[in-house]
């Protein structure tokens, strides 16, 4: 899948070390009126931070709903092509999507604390996958302080979740989302909704979560992307323009769309 | 520049003569509002405070202990078998309704095809517009004569059931509709089924609302003489079990009030009254506290 050529021509992937632990190949997207994605092969490596970036409307959103299948939830968008998770077909028949969004797991551009204590919050993917509670205590404390948050209310996990600041919201559902041990994390915009302090906080998590995980991040910060993202491909009218380095899309684009793009030209 | 900024006397005057004419107006129309609106405020309590007092006047001054202990004989006694045939009538048919209203609500606002939803509301609508009398007739058709039960406490509940039914699953509907697309969303990305979702998110976010339903089908219940009048029968000694007959507080009303008023009876009928309206009470005020109590840990979800 490393050699389908895509529209523009460049390689679909970076090289890369390891072989990629989500790619697509050939997605098409569409919806009744229109076509959202067309033809996007994309490959993201495992362990490491990898960015879509697009303007408004470019279907990168839409891009990371089809990873984890859920794109299927009352939008009735139609997928064509593959998406693989570690060589599986997703969409493959037998494949049940409630298994591939424990595997892939998505933090959302709101923060979206379900109202229950911070104890519960966490401990959801434990609970309804029947876990003894020995493994539901330990795994709630491992998960709030890989997302940073024990120091800062590991001693008041009674209390609703509805009750934190965004940021720490925003925390705890990235809590939540490691709880279910997923291989891979994708984030909408994870920092879009929350304050510079806040958004801080969950950028520089980042940092430790690529130690563990492959972490896909949709952003229109600009800057995000070249902070975080090892890689980053850029998506423009539903196609997948140019995938590189990061470094290398900023500095020195192969593609003039993208150039235009990242030098605030559009978008 | 200093020119520029010098007062226009004219200007002033114009203005502060403007504002106050304005100014007149608009306090002259607060002042309509205000002493206007109080009168039809005072006309929604006025009937309550009345009832209340015109009640008390005829229940208190007999009331005693034995009126709620004693069963009801002759000329006299108390509400003793009335009060437990109302508790267990409405116990049984808060439970029945509640228990089906709340899964026809669940059906309607998350399985339902649109069409199906539609046909549902408005059948639960319609039905909420039904004649208690009308559904009374009917119960004593269904429940009475053709199950051959005869006059029963569970062919009353039944019958009460149905009338309260279309209340609690127009609110369960409504609640569970009211649920974010987020919440959803975030328990279907964590690998949440759809049934441990609504279990888990979508009914505590949806009690308190279905509650509201709950509270308000139980105070038009409790207060239903018609459904009950061909289906319950009358018993004066307290229900012995699911197919006895039984008495009930708002029967007592119907009986007693035309009795003479000097007998122990026609105060029966007032001190039925007051035992309804304090049960009535006690029952809102408790569920409100408990709907309260899920209100308060939902507080921040949907700003």
């Amino acid at each position: 899948m490393n050699g389908s050529p895509i529209a523009s021509g460049a390689p679909a992937s970076p090289p890369s070390p390891e072989p990629p632990v989500v790619a697509t190949e050939h997605l098409v997207v569409r919806s009744r009126e229109r076509v959202i994605l067309n033809d996007v092969s994309l490959a993201f490596p495992d362990r490491d931070v990898t960015a879509i970036i697009g303007p408004s409307g470019c279907g990168k959103t839409t891009f990371i709903r089809t990873l984890n299948r859920m794109t299927e939830i009352g939008s009735g968008l139609m997928v064509r092509g593959r998406v693989l998770y570690r060589g599986q077909d997703i969409y493959a028949r037998g494949v049940n999507p409630v298994i591939v969004r424990q595997r892939i797991g998505m933090v959302f551009q709101r923060p979206v604390v379900f109202p229950m204590s911070i104890f519960e919050n966490v401990a959801f993917g434990l609970r309804i996958n029947r876990v003894d509670e020995a493994t539901v205590e330990r795994t709630v404390e491992s998960c709030l302080r890989r997302a940073g948050l024990w120091t800062e209310i590991g001693d008041d996990l009674d209390r609703s979740g509805l009750t934190l600041s965004g940021g720490q919201q925003q925390r705890l559902c990235i809590a939540r989302a490691l709880a279910v041990e997923p291989r891979v994390l994708l984030m909408d915009e994870p920092t879009a909704s929350l304050d510079p302090v806040a958004a801080q906080k969950v950028e520089s998590l980042l940092f430790e979560l690529r130690q563990n995980y492959a972490v896909i991040i949709v952003t229109h910060n600009l800057q995000q992307a070249a902070r975080v993202a090892t890689r980053t491909a850029f998506l423009y009218e539903g196609r997948m323009i140019e995938f590189d380095e990061t470094k290398r899309l900023f500095e020195s684009p192969r593609e003039k769309l993208t150039e235009n793009y990242v030098t605030g030209r559009f978008g | 520049m200093t020119a520029a900024l010098a007062t226009d006397a004219a200007a002033v005057d114009d203005l502060v003569r403007a504002s106050a004419g304005h100014m007149r107006r608009r306090l002259l129309l607060d002042r309509v509002a205000r002493y206007g609106l109080l009168l039809p405020f005072v006309v929604v309590f006025f009937p309550l405070i009345d009832l209340l007092y015109w009640i008390s006047e005829t229940a208190l001054p007999t009331f005693t202990w034995a009126t709620l202990t004693q069963d009801q004989i002759g000329n006299g006694g108390g509400l003793h078998a009335m009060i437990i045939g109302t508790a267990v009538l409405i116990a049984l048919a808060t439970t029945i309704a509640t228990l089906i209203g709340i899964a026809a609500g669940l059906y309607t606002a998350e399985y339902a095809p649109p069409a199906i939803a539609r046909l549902g509301r408005t059948a639960g609508n319609v039905l909420a517009g039904v004649p208690a009398i009308v559904l009374g007739f009917w119960g004593y058709f269904l429940l009475v004569i053709y199950t051959g039960w005869g006059y029963t406490v569970l062919g009353g509940a039944l019958t009460l059931s149905i009338l309260m039914v279309p209340f609690i699953y127009r609110t369960s509907d409504l609640a569970f509709s009211a649920v974010p697309a987020s919440q959803r969303e975030a328990a279907l990305a964590m690998g949440a089924r759809r049934y441990q979702f609504l279990g888990r998110i979508a009914l505590p976010i949806a009690i308190p609302g279905i509650l509201t339903g709950v509270i308000l089908a139980m105070a038009i219940g409790l207060g239903e003489t018609a459904p009950l009048i061909y289906t319950a029968g009358w018993a004066n000694v307290p229900l012995t079990g699911l197919f006895s007959p039984t008495s009930y507080l708002t029967g007592a009303i119907w009986l007693f009030y035309s009795q003479p008023p000097d007998i122990g009876l026609y105060a029966l009928a007032f001190q039925a009254a007051f035992v309804l309206i304090v049960m009535v009470v006690a029952i809102n005020v408790t569920l409100q506290a408990v709907a309260e109590h899920y209100r308060r840990r939902l507080r921040g979800l949907f700003s």
